[in-house]
């Protein structure tokens, strides 16, 4: 049981430890194991001692001395789980192991004579009950994990509330909580009692006392068996011998009721009083034999894993091999990348480490002392703590190839982001002159050549003056032309303005060839990836007009198609020797320009066979 | 009866030119002169102009406020015509301007703002509720719609691809036939061959059939499918 869904542990063979700051909850390490298992090895005997002679001193016994032993010897065995719990770091709040001694030790004041302690054993009881709860659903894991879990709990202390409440409240006379019944008729009396009720209604309650704990037990039991489907392997060893002891235990409950609500004689239910304690030593029995089972899993998961590793020199998939080493098939393994402090998946894209409340542990595996892979899995492995530890030592070699495979690809998609964002930038750059031209130099000739019409419209009476303004006024306009021209190559507006398809028209219109544009395409996509068509079919035009000879014409297709944008310019010319060829025909410049978007283009040519420049980009990343 | 005029445009020496060049015309009269479209907005509702002369791109996103407008205006002062005067020689931005309707709405090249004649008979040609496109817009259409292989342009006369040109410009058949000089008559059995050799339907309103005619040439082909 521990806080938090996240752990690290250190364990023998591979140096593995917790990286706080990413983590939930830091746990405060003053104490250290040791002085916890020191505090309940004391408190335990202490109180088992205690429990002892109280208990032996019940004059409602039948063999005080010896039931005295027996609830000693059951405190004793709690401790013991506890204190192994503690130790090997599967448990760490320390205040719980200690409430849970305390609260049953407690409940053996119930056996006593006088009545404000036995009504105080009986609240113990009733907390018992919700304690107990509480803790074998949160087992290893120690936090509920899930909100069944916590609907449990809280029904069980409602149930627990109201009854005990309702029993303080009316009975006359306190009933031993046990199913032995033993004190029958003169049971203490009930000193904190504010309404009537005659011996029935007690008899209800003290029957409802046990039905819900029977109730609470099978629920419990009901939630920890359905929680293994999709668990991991390991988790079948922690929970069944849990699951079997609890439905013993409300078993025993359960008949107990059964047999009181239908009148069985005192003798029974004195028999089933000793099968309910008898069964209860069965629980910590459960919790021990959990522990056991989850150690044999790790050897038997270890010895898997070093036995695979050293089969197996091909290409191991870290996160398959791990999985089925541990049985978890919801393991993941991320990798540290050191130039960018952060995890990667083996894809090479950024991982954040688990959050504490995310149901997920996870286990950073180090070498010589710095970060190599962070193992995130299901808290359930930690059952055994340094498990996972050991199995990421024992896999250092297959973790770091996988590492270097994994910063490999996290750096080539770095540098096609950077690629990209280079070209985006450089398009911006063009799309601001194209702007600034626009407002500035191309609005300056238009007010420019007004005022030339103006002045040749007021020189009417000049001819010469007349003639000059109007030459003037025609290198104005042309001018003006030049630079719509020069504007328009820059960067076309109207490729911002109105997409692919009208631009490429555009193109195709002030071309000097005919070019034949057809085009399929639904709607606009983002900014880069119509500049990068757009300038890829614009150099491919470009190219046919300077290469392909007179009398070729040119046909440009553009479709967008299942996520992609496909182009192709087509020219039915001299062609030309597409691995002979001098860099003249631009092609480098139609990969870089491709490439930075993530898309392919391809060139394909023959002396007198034309040339087709053919390409695709993703619509999206 | 004199035109009022709103100009807009967010250079200001052009919308001084404008004015300028507009006050030698007494039947011209510029009420409002304004840098982007809210202010414009606002004019149109306080001085009341029967021609807005826009340029495209303004403040507040230097995009599309003048095609914007003139869609706006469509739906409040239907009776106000539009004149985008612009830097682009695109087709796509005379339809995107034609798109919320054709009538009383011209598309014409900054540069055509010198010559008063033109920009004068644009303004009142979208008074009356017609239309004009620039012609440097319609004639590289018409020859890059002609240079195509199998193009729909080759059925027809080199006449008759005159009289289209000018249909697309936004003149009236009396202007067609003023301007190639020809009889109104023979301008019509023109224009009833074009229609049907190119298989358009054929509207008597002249702004309509711009719009029509402009689709025709600015349409690009479509691919054939994968």
């Amino acid at each position: 049981m521990r806080p938090g869904g996240t752990q690290v542990q250190a364990s023998p063979g591979s140096e593995v430890a917790l990286r706080s700051a990413a983590f939930a909850r830091p746990r405060p390490r003053a104490a250290g194991p040791r002085l916890a298992v020191v505090q309940t090895a004391l408190a335990g005997t202490g109180l088992a001692a205690a429990a002892g002679v109280i208990v032996a001193h019940s004059p409602y016994l039948r063999h005080p001395a010896l039931e005295g032993l027996v609830y000693a010897a059951l405190i004793g065995a709690m401790t013991a789980v506890g204190c192994v719990a503690l130790y090997r770091g599967i448990e760490r709040r320390l205040w719980l192991v200690l409430l849970t001694l305390a609260l049953y030790s407690a409940t053996t004041l119930d056996t006593l004579a006088a009545p404000r302690p036995d009504a105080l054993g009986q609240i113990a009881w009733g907390a018992v009950l919700v304690v107990a709860v509480y803790v074998l659903l949160s087992f290893p894991e120690g936090r509920l994990p899930d909100r069944v879990a916590r609907r449990v709990v809280a029904a069980t202390a409602l149930g627990a509330v109201l009854v005990w409440s309702a029993l303080l409240a009316t009975a006359e006379r306190l009933p031993e909580f046990m199913p032995a019944a033993r004190c029958h008729d003169e049971c203490p009396r009930n000193p904190v009692r504010i309404l009537g009720g005659g011996a029935t209604l007690s008899d209800a309650l003290a029957v409802a006392s046990w039905s819900l704990t029977a109730g609470a037990l099978i629920a419990v039991a009901v939630t920890l068996t359905f929680r293994l489907r999709g668990a991991p392997s390991i988790s079948r060893r922690t929970t069944i011998p849990i699951v079997v002891s609890v439905m013993a235990v409300a078993g025993t409950f359960a008949a107990a009721a059964v047999a009181r609500a239908s009148g069985a004689a005192p003798a029974t239910l004195e028999r089933l009083g000793w099968f309910s304690t008898a069964t209860a030593l069965t629980i910590p029995s459960a919790f021990l034999a959990g522990m056991l089972g989850a150690r044999v899993f790790a050897g038997g998961a270890l010895e898997r894993l070093v036995a695979r590793l050293s089969a197996d020199t091909g290409d191991l998939d870290a996160r398959r091999v791990l999985a089925d080493a541990l049985g978890d098939p919801s393991l993941t393994v991320a990798f540290w990348r050191p130039q960018r402090s952060e995890y990667v998946d083996a894809r090479g894209r950024p991982v954040q480490p688990p959050a504490g409340t995310a149901g997920r542990s996870a286990t950073i595996v180090r070498q010589d002392g710095d970060p190599l892979a962070m193992i995130v899995h299901d808290p359930a492995l930690d059952a055994e703590p340094g498990l996972v530890g050991a199995a990421g030592g024992a896999a250092l070699m297959m973790l770091e190839n996988a590492r270097l495979e994994a910063d490999l690809r996290a750096s080539v998609a770095d540098l096609r982001a950077s690629r990209a964002r280079l070209a985006s930038a450089a398009d911006a750059g063009r799309r601001e002159i194209e702007r600034n031209l626009h407002d500035g130099a191309q609005q300056r000739l238009v007010a420019l050549r007004m005022r030339l019409a103006d002045a040749e419209a007021h020189a009417s009476s000049d001819d010469e003056l007349r003639r000059s303004l109007g030459e003037l006024g025609a290198d104005a306009e042309e001018t003006i032309d030049e630079l719509r021209s020069l504007a328009h190559g820059v960067y076309p507006a109207v490729l911002v303005d109105h997409g692919l398809a009208s631009a490429l028209t555009s193109v195709a219109g002030r071309s000097q060839q005919p070019v034949r544009v057809e085009t399929a395409l639904a709607g606009r996509f983002a900014p880069d990836i119509e500049a990068a068509v757009y300038f890829c079919c614009l150099e491919a035009i470009q190219n046919a007009a300077k290469h392909a000879g007179a009398g070729a014409t040119v046909t440009v297709r553009v479709q967008a198609h299942a996520g992609r944008v496909a182009f192709e310019i087509r020219d039915d010319g001299v062609g030309f020797d597409v691995d002979n060829v001098d860099d003249g025909h631009g092609l480098m410049n139609l990969q870089d320009r491709v490439a930075a978007v993530a898309g392919d283009v391809r060139v394909v040519s023959g002396c007198g066979t034309g040339t087709t420049v053919s390409g695709n980009v993703p619509t999206s990343i | 009866m004199t035109v009022a005029i709103a100009l807009a445009d967010d250079s200001l020496i052009v919308r001084e030119g404008i004015a300028r060049m507009l006050a030698a015309e007494p039947a011209m009269r510029v009420v409002a002169s304004c840098g982007d479209l809210p202010s414009l907005l606002a004019a149109v509702d306080s001085e009341r102009p029967d021609v807005v002369v826009t340029d495209i791109r303004m403040p507040p996103t230097g995009t599309d406020e003048g095609i914007r407008v003139a869609a706006l205006l469509r739906a409040t002062h239907p009776a106000i015509g539009v004149v985008v005067l612009s830097n682009y020689a695109e087709p796509s931005y005379a339809l995107a301007l034609l798109e919320s309707g054709s009538e009383g709405r011209a598309y014409l090249l900054k540069e055509r703002v010198h010559d008063r004649a033109q920009l004068v008979a644009a303004i009142e040609a979208v008074a009356a509720g017609g239309s004009v496109l620039d012609s440097k817009i319609v004639e590289p259409l018409v020859a890059t719609k002609l240079r195509v292989e199998r193009s729909p342009l080759a059925a027809l006369t080199g006449r008759e691809r005159e009289v289209l040109a000018e249909i697309a410009k936004g003149k009236s058949n009396a202007a067609i036939a003023d301007t190639l000089v020809l009889t109104k008559r023979a301008v019509e059995k023109h224009i009833n061959s074009i229609f049907l050799k190119l298989d358009l339907s054929y509207s008597e309103d002249v702004s309509k059939r711009v719009k029509a005619t402009l689709l025709f040439l600015a349409e690009a082909d479509a691919a054939p499918s994968a």
